[in-house]
């Protein structure tokens, strides 16, 4: 019986052509492209998540984030205040995280020439396939998976140690899947962005 | 493939529609909305099943509509769901996840309650692991849990009437008669009890249990839900009183599983004709682990380190009133003094004396406070710790 390839073809992620760089949380919620599996609805849903996770952290907008791992940038994220309906609505603050950082992990991606085509159900939520932008996947065929793992407020040895902690979850078995992993901390706010690929 | 794809986008859709609906706390419309991810996840992924070849979608969709399956606590479907995805060939990665998931579907089925009917104050406790066969479990492992989950109800019950946290003596006399424990033969499900929290004369009587310990019960599980999340936050919600709190989550890390041997602890218990399952599935070390990576307070600049001792745990001292000193003696002869906070002496520290113990605490400056402690596996004593600020 033979075994199908599940090899992707190689896509990196291209450090974003401008520095810093821009991540409009607004644009989640309307300039969708008709590719990737962020409607405007879900888009505009990782906003308020992000929004009410950097309003609570106390940052106004535009915020300056840092980026880290596979390069080193300067980010500059804007954002709408959140109504207090909206802090309500996310009152779950491992819930908001999570989707906040979705949010954030999507434009990022976005910037560095990827963008989030698939996303599928597991158990702590969803995981999101990348692919080149605008492309026409046929379903998850030849896509990137990519983690997403958010944190409230940490030191950068938690963020570190969050990544170290999904690369391992990637490796537990001898799998040949290329993955990007995003951590996104809204405290300082910090994003680290890792590729592992498998030979 | 096009009906595949328009499938699984609808399923995706619905799926966004039931978080939503859970977000407003509108429970039926989660349940019929995940319901109708499922129908469509499931349609999509029998659609693309005949293709083998057709990977990583086909096991991705397999393996997404058994995840909305477990939601839906549809056992039967998920089971088989992963069955045909373990079937075909699934690439590596996702067909472990494939079998993490049969594993949950698994103990699920031991936390159903089969041919037992459970009264309002009664819950089932469920062991799983290495330790434990059908309907016959380690003694400690058991015995352990039931006293650790008997502490957390007392407590429990003696925060929700008010009382200062209690660092030393006996429980009042009429708090222990009227909420006491007791348990039911054992049933082979991995190995489960009943336990009832009540008193003698409602037991002969068989009156349906008072509102205290309905409240309690609750108070209870859901306190153990949010550590099993990892919800600190949540629990800090929940029990704002800090030494109260302290102890909560030291009672729950005891319970939690220890790795092989007990791999999953379950309690399923019926509120308002309703029956709630709190699946304690993180083994201790990631609990321990999730508790260093909460934020601390300390003061700008201030050197804070992590730190973890293995030894004996050799005498203790809980004269003060905020706070006691533990000395713990590594396998080089040094001794380490540990400050340990209110809520950790008596049900936690004190068990452990003159036992190998590995403990996790903050150091600032010469300082160690206590966060965790917990029985060593016989590895030799030893310190380690890693740097913050």
């Amino acid at each position: 019986v033979s075994e199908p390839n599940h090899q992707t073809t190689k896509q990196h992620l291209s450090p974003p052509d401008c520095n810093p760089i821009r991540i409009n949380l607004r644009h989640l919620g309307t300039k969708r492209s008709a590719a990737t599996c962020i409607t405007p609805a879900f888009g505009e849903s990782l906003a308020q998540a992000a929004s009410v996770c950097l309003d609570e952290r106390a940052h106004v907008s535009p915020t300056k984030m840092v980026v880290a791992g596979a390069f080193h940038m300067a980010a500059q994220v804007d954002w709408d205040k959140p109504s207090d309906q909206s802090r309500r609505c996310w009152n779950d603050d491992q819930y908001a995280t999570e989707h906040g950082a979705y949010g954030v992990a999507a434009l990022l991606v976005e910037s560095c020439g990827l963008e989030m085509l698939q996303r599928s159900k597991k158990k702590t939520g969803f995981d999101f396939w990348l692919g080149p932008a605008g492309s026409k996947s046929t379903l998850f065929q030849g896509l990137i998976r990519c983690e997403v793992s958010g944190i409230r407020s940490g030191q950068a040895l938690e963020v570190d140690s969050r990544v170290r902690q999904k690369l391992k979850q990637t490796e537990r078995s001898e799998g040949k899947f290329p993955a990007v992993v995003v951590v996104v901390e809204f405290g300082r706010p910090i994003t680290k962005i890792v590729e592992k690929w498998k030979t | 493939m096009e009906n595949v794809n328009e499938l699984h986008l609808k399923a995706m859709e619905f799926a966004d529609q039931a978080a939503e609906a859970r977000r407003a706390g509108d429970l039926d419309a989660y349940k019929r909305l995940t319901a109708d991810a499922l129908t469509h996840e499931a349609q999509a992924a029998w659609e693309a099943a005949p293709d083998h070849e057709f990977e990583p979608t086909r096991s991705v969709l397999f393996r997404s509509a058994a995840t909305l399956a477990v939601e839906c606590g549809e056992l039967r479907t998920a089971e088989q769901l992963i069955g045909a995805a373990l079937s075909g060939k699934p690439p590596p990665e996702i067909a472990e996840e494939l079998r993490d998931l049969l594993e949950d579907v698994y103990f699920h089925r031991h936390l159903e309650i089969r041919g037992v009917t459970l009264a309002q104050d009664e819950l089932q406790m469920t062991l799983d692991g290495d330790a434990v066969g059908f309907g016959m479990a380690r003694s400690d492992a058991f015995v352990q849990r039931v006293k650790d989950f008997e502490n957390l109800v007392y407590r429990t019950a003696e925060r929700l009437r008010g009382r200062v946290f209690r660092d030393a003596g006996r429980r009042k006399k009429e708090l222990a008669e009227s909420l006491e424990l007791y348990i039911s033969v054992p049933r082979a499900a991995s190995f489960a009890v009943t336990l009832k929290i009540g008193h003698k004369a409602q037991l002969e009587m068989d009156l349906p249990g008072t509102d205290f310990t309905s409240k309690t019960m609750k108070e209870v599980l859901s306190g153990l839900d949010l550590v099993s999340r990892g919800d600190f936050a949540g629990l800090r919600q929940q029990i704002p009183d800090e030494p109260y709190r302290r102890n909560f989550i030291a009672l729950a890390q005891r319970l939690s599983p220890d790795g092989q041997d007990i791999r999953v602890v379950g309690f399923t218990t019926s509120l308002n004709q309703e029956l709630k399952v709190v699946a304690l599935a993180t083994p201790r070390r990631d609990v321990r682990e999730r508790l260093h990576q909460e934020p601390k307070e300390t003061a700008a600049g201030t050197q804070v380190r992590h730190i973890e001792i293995q030894g004996t745990l050799l005498e203790a001292d809980a004269k003060s009133q905020t706070e006691g000193v533990i000395q713990v003696v590594d396998s080089s002869g040094e001794i380490h003094k540990v400050f340990v906070p209110r809520g950790m002496m008596s049900d936690i520290v004190k068990p452990m004396f003159e036992e190998e113990v590995i403990l996790c605490a903050v150091q600032k400056g010469t300082r160690k406070d206590l966060e965790s402690i917990d029985l060593a596996d016989g590895n030799d004593g030893t310190v380690s710790g890693d740097e913050g600020n």
